[in-house]
């Protein structure tokens, strides 16, 4: 009696996964997502979009063995490694584990799959297609991602497989290949993708990197990465000190850097079908009682850059890992905190404003 | 001074050893459980680590009894250490998260338990297993020495325990801090020193006054350890409720309050996105919700939330703690005088299952404000019964709310299989689940309707502008984020292959994934460990068993080997089963009733009074009693038949938890189980002694062995029990293979005492 009726249980649970999967194809067939809410624009089915004449800027140097160069080049300054502004000097070619407590040059992923929840230009139907790496060199106390970049959980894998990686998220259906706190593993990306090349990859790639990068290698990206998506997370050098492992030279060293992507890819701009396939897209996260300097970026950012870059103030922060060790950090932003920063971003003529930005202004 | 007026003294020091024992273990389980946010498996560890220290103590240390010439000197000597210790552990104990280098608020893994809580223990229970063998030995030397003053030692100390037990239920939780607690323990025993020692008691009171000077101000020790626990936060409130322990942190008009060390509630500025999304996108998915209920952490935003829907008539609230919103609006802002004093809510201090269980109205939404099943407590807002219970109480197209533990960055296998388990578990009692993937939290809905699946941008964000809803982060925009096509998909291939696993009360698989989830990210050196543990079923103990005993017990009964080991090892499997029962009680008291910080000393002195009963009967028919091993199996077999019934009384009585008498009265159920558990596993140990000293002459020796054994299988009990057999395997899981385990030790120890009579017989020719 007991058995037949958990038997029958799991037949209806069997049948009401069934039900789920048949409404939400269906339900796949015939929406359409068309809301113009802020006058950004919208976009369509994913068959017909840009990306499909799309050549990706990596393609050139692929073809012309250059690719292969660079990441030779990125490889061997593992030997004392430079690869991000720490130069922390670790012989990860002979195993060492550097600031970043990256071990070697063992590649570590936390995880790859399309995401829906980045900028809606990275997004558009199909998603953008994240590979999370492991392990960071900036390493902030109020990391959200402390799991992965603090304790380093992923697992390890081969150049090869991360080719493989990027080249099933394009499969997938994915607008791009979104690579997450690469900074560490340039080297090893730039080897990655250029097999993934060679073997039919076409999508732009979305360098995702807390903004915190050195001139000197990301001279070495000219050409390769087709969107830069860098963090300006403070402005203030004693505050990127305080918060993230002695980094003072985060200022600085990140206004160089934007400015530098910024020569190398331009303005994002939208295609017609409201995807982004070049240019950069800076993050800015706002913190509790104006830690992060947000004004004096905004007006950075006015200053220096074209009014149309693409700017996504963020209003997500939350104390994590570490955050409750420092008490004017222990806790989320207020509503005034977030719409003085987008309202002062407005006056200075930012025009390129993340649409979900407008959340908070009524 | 007479003999007997010395063994009245040492009577009531053995006492006061049995009295500390429990308030020092209860007290520093407590300490401990603040510093591991809560969670109830590490009991299992924490009272391990008591048991196999407390063996060593009794064992090793216990043994020098035989060779030390003045005994009682050193007997209060190691009381006096022993009073110096306890305060000691419970300030480092307050100041292990910063030693730990753990932040507030940050989880810590199963290995830092392991050895913090070991060495917080070490001083403490060794001195304290060391005072019960030296008791034993000086009692003995001033009685006949024989089996029987073992047993009467036995009796003083547990007596010792339930008074301390019921002692810390009702006089020293509500009132007392810890420091008082440990400071009022130590006196006692300096006290017993006096009494002891009346020649050099000078040098006592000497060492009591420097004792008074630096243990005097509690207070101030108190005060200090929390600031540094805190530290550097600022810490306006630290108090103990009967539900756990709730601590209040203030920066600039902002509070936070943590309770066992998470934290729960941030105003005024609360997690705007988090509770928007979890508020908001439930209620937009409904087209009409006017009756609500929440089932704990809806103060602090999430009523205010809703109270935003113009639709809602009312919310009815369940919030265990009374203490928490009493909390709440002594440290008053905008946010929580808004939406606590609003008419349409009506708090309700009680359980949130005994609320949705009384329930006769139907509500529109039933939002569980428990973020994931990180203890049993929990759990129970995520297992089948409890879906089975919120299906009823919902209107036809009612849904269900709550979220777990979810990532877009790191998808490990715990966290996989904790959503799965969890998914699977609702779809068997609601036909439509939907869940929305989010950094953070996975949003589940549930309904017996499938408007929740057909919903999409258009349809809420005419909702929106239909409510006039103001909320910062639900917006048109954000809501496509959220609920954007491509997450469905996303969510089925997450959990794809993973566990299918029924979280249930009994069976709490949800606690287990939740564990590992978070010991994976701490120490990833468990990660292989627990994922091996999940495959763990009962066939493969069953399998384990047998292989064993077709491996070993051919060699017992040609009598080969291991002679005279059947008593002691059979001690070890009682002190296993004592423990499990121990712990399946107060698990079962923490599923049932939600609740049993309050009731830990309570279930943990019943179980004592049991073993001591069952002692003090069996000791005071010694002298009558002929075929001391008979007696013994029978005893053990009983014990097997009692661990095999436990589980049925649940499975007999749980169709009657609907009625609400017969619901509350069942504690008394749980307390007499206990008693009844004791009992058994109490009578066991004099007649070990017996038994053995008709061979060994060694009283402290053999005292100390069993005692050491029963603590020893009692660790194993706590580890075994408490982090693999209960979380893995369920309450009747556990059972099983307590029984099983105890069975074959009966078997071993059958096919073997043969040889220990033949050679008795050989001794005696």
């Amino acid at each position: 009696m007991k058995v037949a009726e958990m038997k029958g249980r799991k037949l209806y649970g069997v049948f009401a996964i069934a039900v789920v999967l048949l409404y939400t194809s269906a339900g796949g067939n015939n929406e359409q997502i068309t809301v113009p809410v802020d006058g950004s624009p919208e976009y369509e089915q994913a068959d017909d979009h840009d990306t499909v004449n799309f050549e990706p800027a990596y393609l050139k140097l692929h073809r012309s063995g250059e690719l292969k160069e660079r990441a030779e080049k990125l490889w061997s300054m593992m030997g004392e490694c430079s690869l991000c502004p720490r130069e922390c000097g670790a012989n990860r070619l002979g195993g060492a584990t550097g600031f970043c407590r990256s071990k070697g040059t063992s590649l570590y992923v936390s995880s790859s799959f399309p995401h829906f929840g980045e900028e809606r230009p990275l997004v558009g139907r199909g998603g953008s297609g994240t590979i999370f790496f492991a392990n960071c060199g900036l390493r902030c106390v109020f990391c959200q991602n402390y799991e992965i970049s603090h304790l380093g959980r992923g697992t390890t894998v081969s150049i090869e497989d991360l080719a493989d990686m990027m080249l099933a998220l394009q499969r997938r259906g994915c607008h791009n290949i979104n690579l997450v706190t690469p900074t560490h593993y340039a080297a090893h990306i730039l080897k990655a993708l250029d097999i993934a090349a060679g073997k039919g990859l076409r999508l732009p790639i979305v360098y995702n990197t807390a903004g915190w990068e050195r001139l000197e290698i990301l001279r070495l990206f000219d050409g390769v990465v087709d969107i830069y998506l860098p963090d300006f997370k403070y402005w203030d050098s004693a505050m990127a000190d305080r918060y993230s492992a002695g980094a003072g030279s985060y200022p600085g060293i990140t206004s160089e850097a934007i400015l530098e992507m910024h020569r190398q890819v331009g303005v994002a701009r939208p295609g017609k079908d409201g995807l982004v396939s070049r240019g950069l897209m800076i993050r800015h996260l706002v913190m509790p009682v104006d830690v992060s300097g947000s004004f004096k970026i905004m007006e950075w950012i006015a200053e220096n850059l074209p009014k149309d870059t693409y700017v996504n103030i963020m209003a997500q922060y939350r104390p994590a890992y570490k955050a409750y060790d420092y008490p004017e950090i222990s806790r989320t932003i207020t509503a005034e905190e977030y719409s003085a920063v987008v309202a002062r971003a407005r006056d200075l003529g930012l025009t390129n404003l993340d649409s979900r930005t407008f959340w908070w202004l009524d | 001074m007479s003999g007997g007026f010395m063994k009245n003294r040492i009577s009531i020091a053995i006492f006061a050893t049995g009295f500390s024992g429990i308030v020092g273990q209860v007290l520093l389980l407590r300490e401990l459980l603040i510093v591991f946010s809560g969670n109830e498996f590490s009991i299992g560890i924490i009272l391990a680590n008591w048991l196999i220290l407390e063996a060593f103590g009794s064992f090793v240390l216990g043994k020098k009894a035989e060779k030390t010439k003045n005994l009682i000197v050193t007997y209060a000597a190691i009381a006096c250490i022993f009073s110096f210790a306890l305060p000691s552990m419970v300030y480092i104990t307050r100041i292990l998260r910063p030693i730990l280098g753990y932040s507030i608020g940050e989880g810590v893994g199963v290995l830092p338990i392991l050895y913090s809580s070991f060495l917080i223990l070490l001083p403490v229970s060794v001195l304290h297993g060391s005072l019960f063998t030296f008791g034993c030995k000086v009692y003995s030397t001033l009685s006949e020495a024989d089996a029987a003053s073992i047993g009467r030692a036995y009796v003083y100390e547990t007596a010792g325990t339930i008074t301390g037990g019921i002692v810390w239920s009702f006089l020293l939780i509500p009132y007392l801090h810890s420091f008082y607690i440990s400071v009022g323990v130590s006196a006692i025993n300096f006290l017993v020193c006096v009494l002891l020692l009346p020649n050099i008691c000078t040098l006592l009171f000497f060492s009591l006054g420097v004792y008074s000077i630096v243990a005097g101000p509690a207070d101030y020790l108190h005060q200090r350890s929390i600031k540094a626990q805190w530290s550097p936060q600022d810490l306006v409130y630290y108090g103990n409720t009967k539900y756990g322990n709730i601590s209040v942190l203030h920066k600039d008009g902002q509070y936070t309050f943590f309770l066992d060390g998470t934290p729960q509630i941030d105003v005024p500025v609360p997690d705007i996105i988090a509770i928007e999304e979890f508020v908001h996108l439930p209620m937009l998915s409904h087209p009409d919700p006017k009756e609500l209920l929440i089932l704990g952490g809806g103060a602090g935003g999430v009523i205010n939330e809703i109270l935003k829907h113009p639709s809602v008539e009312s919310i009815d609230y369940a919030e265990l703690d009374p203490k928490l919103i009493e909390l709440v609006e002594l440290f008053p802002t905008d946010l929580t005088e808004r939406e606590l004093k609003d008419p349409r809510v009506t708090i309700k201090h009680i359980d949130g299952r005994l609320f949705l269980r009384m329930a006769d109205t139907g509500y529109d939404s039933i939002f569980v404000g428990f973020s994931e099943p990180s203890d049993l407590q929990t759990n129970r807002f995520f297992t089948h019964e409890f879906f089975t219970l919120a299906r009823k109480r919902l209107k036809e197209d009612g849904i269900l709310v709550f979220g777990l533990p979810g990532s877009l960055t790191y998808l490990s296998e715990e966290l996989k299989n904790l959503n799965s388990s969890v998914f699977h578990t609702l779809h068997m009692v609601f036909p439509y689940v939907r869940v929305i993937p989010g950094d953070g939290t996975n949003l589940f809905l549930a309904s017996a309707s499938s408007a929740i699946l057909l919903l999409d941008t258009p349809r809420l964000a005419e909702r929106v502008t239909k409510r006039n809803l103001k909320a910062h982060a639900i917006v048109p925009r954000n809501i496509e984020n959220k609920l954007h096509p491509g997450w469905t998909d996303w969510f089925l291939q997450f959990t794809e292959g993973s566990s299918g696993k029924i979280n249930s009360d009994f069976s709490p698989a949800g606690v287990f994934y939740t564990i590992s989830h978070w010991n994976a990210l701490y120490s990833s050196l468990f990660q292989s460990f627990f994922q091996t543990l999940e495959k763990l079923n009962l066939k493969m103990v069953g399998l384990c068993f047998i292989v064993l005993s077709a491996l070993i017990l051919p060699f017992r009964i040609k009598g080969v080997c291991f002679s005279g080991s059947g008593i002691p090892l059979c001690m070890v499997t009682t002190g296993f089963a004592g423990m499990i029962f121990d712990l399946a009680l107060i698990f079962t008291f923490q599923v049932i009733y939600g609740y049993v910080f309050a009731w830990l000393g309570l279930l943990i002195a019943c179980f004592m009074t049991g073993t001591a009963f069952g002692a003090m009967i069996i000791t005071s028919l010694l002298s009558r009693i002929r075929d001391e091993v008979k007696l013994f199996r029978i005893l053990d077999l009983s014990i097997i038949l009692f661990t095999l019934l436990l589980p049925l009384v649940f499975l007999l009585c749980r169709p009657y938890f609907d009625k609400p008498v017969l619901f509350l009265s069942f504690r008394l159920v749980i307390l007499f189980l206990g008693f009844a558990g004791g009992l058994l596993v109490g009578s066991q140990f004099p007649l070990a002694n017996r038994i053995y000293l008709k061979e060994h002459r060694n009283i402290a020796r053999t005292a100390g062995l069993f005692y050491g054994a029963d603590l020893l299988g009692g660790w194993f009990g706590g580890l075994a029990g408490g982090v693999i057999l209960l979380p893995v395997l369920g309450f009747f899981g556990t059972c099983l293979t307590a029984a099983l385990l105890k069975i074959f030790v009966f078997l071993f120890m059958v096919s073997g005492p043969e040889r220990i009579k033949s050679r008795k017989e050989g001794l005696v020719q």
